[in-house]
């Protein structure tokens, strides 16, 4: 469970705020993944990066119960000068796995090929978030945070994230971040719209689909 | 409770263990020569230091215990405990920002690691190399190792404490690593790497009293050479300094942290 307690975010653009979070009190509770809907520059980035603990909240606290993924999506969390292997021997020893697992799990998930051996800044950026999925699949986690899956790979790689998920997300839940009303629909069962620093949550996705895109005309 | 400091600890443990293993393949894994880079700056700065006090001083051996080559050693292995965590530290957060990305790491892992990698290297290329001039009989074996503990720490925790806090604070201003980088240069003249403090005119003495790695270096050489008891040594500004310099880091850090965070 993620659990928010007043928790005020704001950022200062050219002399004027920017409101991210208006003193949210809410909970993602377990068993329910949620996809986040919002105009560009809403905050839901931010808002993903701060459930992850990379940025804190100008005020209240963020409580998380669970092993809770990286940012999946985001490629900066593997450094340009580490290779795949590098990233997984990083990642096992940050959570205590098995390296050997997570290793040939990710070698193989990842279709890397050589270029598991070579650095990061050798990748494109559709291999590095094919490796970044692939480090966040070897790990259990309770619950994954995904921003912008819609890099990763070709039609056939993405039809693999989603098989890897289908099956994942028998015990993890997902808090998504997307543009793609289709993408969120594949992943998640609930919604929430991020609109001027107020996060309101819609039990039926439908719903929460149809609001925002009714927001957008 | 206990069981919730227990996982905070074994997270602290993991993170820690997998920057620095991190850190070490980044900076030695793939360079053909490694770890001979690491000996390779103080080696020669040993080198120059050295021939320049011979050439100041008119004879090749310092009236201490021997040749000028272990006394700088000793005063640089101070002064780039110091320098080396400061620099390194000060680079943490803003050369490892996407590190940041993984719930499990927090900004202040990134400091401590940075840390333990240049404590364990500096530990073991200075240790090598008073080892070689022990051996080759430039200087007899330390006289009691266990007094390098304290000066070693104070010197360790100063460096860390004032690399968060340019690291806090270049991040905020960017200009204040320029302004920094120009003031410290004088711990090169007042550091004592290559002098002692009883060469130096009371005047000077009193005013180099307020240079806490004065009294490190002089503290670490008592603690080496057997024939040397460091008058001017009080340890206890080395130790205040550096238990003052701590808390404002980590004060300062704690508050600012948010801001610094935003700005990466």
């Amino acid at each position: 469970m993620i659990r928010f307690r007043n928790v005020v975010k704001r950022y200062q653009a050219r002399g004027n705020d920017r409101w991210i979070l208006r003193g949210l009190n809410a909970e993602f509770e377990r068993g329910r993944s949620v996809g986040v809907l919002g105009h560009n520059g809403a905050g839901k980035s931010t808002l993903i990066r701060m459930i992850s603990g990379a940025e804190d909240p100008d005020f209240g606290t963020i409580e998380r119960d669970g092993k809770i993924s990286w940012p999946i999506g985001f490629g900066g969390a593997i450094s340009g000068t580490m290779t795949g292997h590098d990233a997984c021997m990083f990642v096992s020893r940050l959570y205590n796995v098995d390296p050997i697992h997570v290793t040939s799990f990710v070698q193989d998930f990842s279709e890397l090929g050589d270029y598991f051996f070579e650095r990061a800044q050798n990748y494109s950026s559709g291999m590095k978030a094919k490796l970044n999925f692939g480090l966040s699949m070897a790990i259990d986690f309770d619950c994954y945070l995904i921003d912008e899956i819609t890099a990763v790979g070709d039609k056939r790689f993405k039809a693999k994230c989603l098989e890897a998920f289908s099956e994942r997300r028998r015990r993890s839940d997902i808090i998504m971040v997307s543009h793609s009303e289709g993408t969120i629909r594949e992943y998640c069962d609930m919604g929430a719209i991020l609109n001027d620093g107020h996060l309101t949550f819609y039990d039926d996705l439908d719903e929460a689909i149809f609001l925002y895109n009714k927001m957008m005309e | 409770m206990a069981i919730s400091m227990a996982l905070s600890f074994n997270r602290f443990g993991s993170a820690i263990w997998a920057i620095v293993l991190r850190e070490l393949r980044a900076q030695y894994g793939d360079r053909k020569l490694g770890f001979f880079w690491a000996f390779s700056q103080p080696v020669a700065y040993i080198f120059v230091v050295s021939v320049a006090m011979a050439a100041v001083r008119g004879e090749r051996t310092s009236e201490l215990t021997g040749d000028f080559a272990p006394f700088v050693t000793l005063g640089l292995l101070n002064l780039n405990l110091f320098s080396a965590i400061e620099g390194s530290v000060r680079n943490a957060v803003s050369g490892n920002k996407g590190l940041l990305s993984f719930p499990r790491i927090k900004v202040l892992d990134l400091y401590i690691s940075k840390m333990v990698v240049e404590v364990a290297i500096n530990l073991i290329v200075f240790s090598a190399l008073m080892l070689i001039f022990v051996i080759l009989g430039h200087v007899p074996p330390p006289k009691d190792p266990i007094r390098f503990f304290l000066p070693m720490s104070c010197a360790i925790i100063s460096g860390f404490s004032f690399g968060v806090i340019n690291s806090v604070v270049s991040s905020l201003y960017k200009t204040w690593n320029n302004i920094f980088t120009v003031a410290v240069r004088i711990n090169f003249f007042t550091a004592g790497l290559f002098f002692l403090a009883r060469d130096m005119p009371p005047e000077i003495q009193q005013a180099l009293y307020f240079q806490p790695l004065l009294h490190t270096a002089e503290e670490i050489r008592s603690a080496w050479y057997p024939d040397f008891e460091s008058q001017f040594v009080d340890m206890r500004v080395p130790v205040w300094t550096s238990a003052a310099l701590l808390l404002f880091a980590l004060l300062l850090e704690r508050v600012l942290r948010g801001k610094v965070l935003s700005k990466l």
